[in-house]
């Protein structure tokens, strides 16, 4: 059988993993190995992707995917672990401590001025970022779905003079799967640290020495981090850190970053080790007794042959024999071997496949496992199932259940639409705004008595106090926005939704993951482009970043907010969440043209892990509102009130810097008097609004400053209310700002950037004609 | 023109001056600033330098 046909709650032991390339080594990577077993969990709604259980953790696969592996079944999964027997107590090694390589004060160190420079590698979802955070000192964002640092980020060591600690994205093994994973593959290998800090999700500890057994193999200084102890011990797991610091040969330290616990430990092993340059005491763990020693021989027979090649690329010797059997292209091309090397190395692989009965990968992959099991075997008595995993298991019966996964998700986003436009943003916003008005009406009665020039005055009332006070007052709604979005993101429920919609996201040629980059694309696009770098493929990652400007951004709230109230005060929530669903619509129908034209194909296979669910912590939400609102401020105070200045400048003055006593004889009207007629057909052929959808180009909130600025009375007045609608379809839809545009670029390159102004600008323009066109055939004035 | 009008000038000019700096700063740098720590080709600009520090 497949997996493909095992039962929800059945369990199967795997007997061969097909499928190939990195997909296939991914699959090994991630533990599915021949002996696993495998527990089907569940199916999502839609019949498609399946959830798995193996090696303690939650696995989403496609069914296409499983078909792929087959399995033979068993009666039943084990779910209570076997616990180990009570070995005798093992003696602490004193691994990273001054003593065992070395008396105190003593060893070979580095001079007393070198940068130690460390790398913070793990899993996704592991930690890295909190235990960044906590080295550091840092604020860095963290979420709780895997990719959340597409990025490196560096710090120094709180309190540690010369030392520089480098965040990385989070990896599964160093044969990198999608892009984020180059980053931190490459920084390991090319960027030589003075020592590595692996850090290990003890709660998910086989598949995390995983990428531990690799990393030693790197033969760089190395401590481990056992990340999350407080929840495993809670639980009634336990680990014999000395035992297992004797089988892995390096320092191993217990700890839990969220709560600040055993952090200082960590530093001391760290800084020392890297110091005095210990490295791993083994990397080599085939062993020649075990399954006949095939991959014992296979292993180093490749060391002897490529000792020379790899010493010369600066290659660790052990690292670069375990690629070469896995035909590892990068590593390979890297070792620069000769033709004879090369066919030998397939004859000596070749051998090991036919002794072993398994494909090399496979049986390098099963080697590692197997000493990882023996580790786990030996040094972990593994806990009852989590509090966290059974509650868990509780939610998703409601919010991936079968019938009620996808109601759910409509109320959810209905719910923060709701509570962001109508009850919590709304009502803070109405607050603030009367603080505006009458700061407003105390410094034009200022201005008035202290006599100050009418052309000044002018500037700070109709100029900066217009433009800037009118976007500010946007800020609740803003930071209420981002605080739902940050709750979901954290509690891990983004990752279930990618889970459930992969089905629904294959019909327009995406995968399930690529929801994650358009859900944050409600908040800004900028992040959501960067988030688009944990997608595997070259093909969905292009794909998702040009749908993302289809989401509407928190920076057009104001727009909608200005227009929604001027116009249609009595239907705002339901105008407000139209806009958002034509996003949508749009954006669906922007991904089939891009499916059938530019991206012909198919998505990347769905493989992901389902992390628990974890109740977000108050500070870290606080934190990301504050950065949030930081930005929109010093966004108010910079660009939106140079805009707002040279608005009124351009449109207060004429050619011959006198002063207009009609803004129609203005710089400005006569500038974007050339561009209006463009905007004719949609019934905005205004100067005025083409100002100011031309600076929201800068910052979208822009709209509404130069809005305020230009139209200093009512804008019901000028505008008419299908002129309003077709405006605020066009806003939706036109380019996305500067900084968009920009990570675009950065992703893309420039020809991209160019084209997604072009053709977000076209489709606004079709689609406001249409609106336009609606309203009229329906009588609208 | 006043005392008065003369600190206005001042004020506004020295807020003008700030702001066009923080834009500059921030087109510099990359990013949007919109909080987004894993912001953006900006870090490979500041990797790159710290890495001739080295």
């Amino acid at each position: 059988m497949t997996l493909e046909e095992l039962e929800i709650g059945h369990s199967a032991r795997i007997t061969a993993v097909g499928g190939e390339g990195a997909l296939r080594q991914h699959f090994l990577d991630m533990g599915m190995i021949q002996g696993t077993e495998v527990t089907l969990v569940k199916l999502a709604p839609l019949g498609d992707p399946m959830e798995l259980r193996l090696h303690g953790y939650e696995l989403t696969l496609r069914r296409e995917d499983a078909r792929k592996i087959e399995a033979e079944p068993i009666d039943e999964a084990r779910t209570e672990p076997k616990r180990s027997k009570k070995n005798k107590p093992v003696a602490h090694p004193g691994l990273g401590e001054s003593g065992i390589f070395h008396a105190k004060d003593d060893g070979d160190p580095l001079p007393d001025d070198t940068v130690l420079r460390f790398a913070l590698v793990g899993n996704q979802n592991s930690g890295k970022t909190t235990l960044f955070n906590r080295l550091t000192g840092a604020n860095r964002h963290v979420g709780n779905f895997p990719g959340v640092t597409v990025d490196r980020k560096d710090g120094p060591i709180k309190g540690r003079k010369n030392t520089i600690v480098t965040d990385l994205p989070g990896i599964y093994s160093m044969s990198p799967y999608s892009s984020e994973e180059i980053v931190s593959r490459s920084f390991v290998l090319d960027e030589k640290p003075h020592a590595i800090i692996n850090i290990v999700d003890v709660t998910n500890i086989d598949r995390n020495l995983y990428l531990t057994m690799q990393l030693l193999e790197m033969n760089i200084p190395m401590v481990i981090a056992l990340n999350m102890m407080d929840e495993f011990n809670s639980n009634g797991g336990s680990v014999d850190i000395n035992a297992m610091e004797l089988m892995l040969g390096v320092p191993v330290v217990p700890i839990s970053a969220a709560k600040n616990e055993g952090i200082e430990e960590l530093i001391e092993h760290a800084v020392h080790v890297a110091h005095y340059q210990e490295r791993p005491v083994r990397q080599d763990f085939c062993g020649k007794d075990k399954d006949g020693g095939a991959v014992h021989r296979c292993l180093h027979a490749i060391a002897h042959l490529i000792e020379d090649h790899a010493e010369e690329a600066g290659l660790p010797l052990r690292f670069a024999a375990s690629k070469a059997a896995e035909n590892d292209e990068l590593v390979l091309k890297k070792l620069g071997l000769e033709g004879n090397e090369v066919e030998t190395i397939e004859h000596i692989a070749l051998q090991m496949e036919r002794e072993r009965g398994l494909d090399r990968a496979a049986a390098i992959a099963d080697m590692r496992y197997k000493y990882i099991i023996s580790v786990c075997r030996e040094t972990v008595v593994k806990p009852r199932e989590s509090r966290e995993h059974i509650r868990s298991g509780k939610i998703d019966r409601v919010l991936t259940g079968r019938f009620t996964a996808i109601p759910m998700f409509i109320l959810i986003m209905a719910a923060v639409f709701f509570l962001t436009f109508n009850v919590i943003g709304a009502g803070l916003q109405s607050l603030l705004e009367t603080g505006v008005e009458a700061l407003t009406s105390t410094v034009d009665e200022a201005l008035s008595r202290a006599e100050i020039h009418e052309v000044l005055h002018s500037l700070i009332i109709d100029g900066i106090f217009a433009g800037v006070g009118s976007v500010l007052s946007f800020l609740p709604i803003i930071v209420t926005l981002f605080f739902f979005l940050s709750l979901l993101e954290d509690s891990g429920y983004i990752a279930r939704v990618a889970f459930f919609m992969d089905k629904l996201l294959r019909r327009l040629g995406l995968s399930g993951r690529s929801i994650v980059p358009m859900l944050i694309g409600f908040g800004c696009t900028v992040p959501a482009v960067m988030a688009t770098r944990t997608l595997p493929s070259d093909r969905d990652r292009k794909m998702t970043i040009l749908l993302t400007p289809f989401m509407s951004c928190t920076a057009k709230l104001p727009i909608y907010a200005f227009f929604v109230n001027a116009f249609f005060p009595e239907k705002k929530a339901l105008i407000m969440i139209g806009l958002y669903l034509l996003g949508i619509l749009t954006g669906i129908f922007a991904a089939f043209l891009y499916k059938g034209t530019l991206f012909k194909g198919e998505p990347v296979p769905f493989v992901m892990e389902l992390p628990n669910y974890r109740l977000p912590a108050a500070k870290n939400v606080l934190r990301l509102l504050w950065d949030k609102a930081k930005d929109f401020l010093t966004r108010a105070f910079s660009v939106i009130l140079i805009a707002s200045m040279a608005v009124w400048l351009l449109k207060s003055f004429d050619f011959s810097f006198n002063m207009v006593s009609n803004s129609q004889d203005s710089m400005l009207a006569i500038i974007a008097g050339g561009i209006a007629p463009i905007l004719i057909p949609l019934g905005l052929g205004e100067w005025r609004i083409t100002t100011a959808l031309i600076t929201g180009f800068m910052a979208k909130e822009n709209v509404v400053s130069v809005l305020n600025v230009l139209y200093p009375g009512d804008v019901t007045a000028s505008v008419s209310v299908l002129g309003a609608m077709s405006l605020l379809v066009f806003s939706l839809l036109y380019t996305p700002c500067v900084a968009a545009i920009a990570s675009v670029k950065r992703e893309m390159g420039g020809k991209w950037a160019l084209a997604t102004v072009l053709w977000q600008c076209g489709i606004a323009w079709v689609m406001a004609l249409i609106v336009r066109l609606i309203g009229m055939a329906l009588g609208a004035a | 023109m006043n005392i008065g009008d003369i600190i206005i000038i001042v004020l506004l000019a020295a807020a003008a001056a700030f702001a066009l700096r923080t834009v500059i700063r921030r087109r510099r740098s990359g990013g949007c600033g919109c909080g987004c720590e894993g912001c953006t080709a900006g870090c490979d600009k500041r990797t790159a330098g710290k890495k001739k520090e080295q």
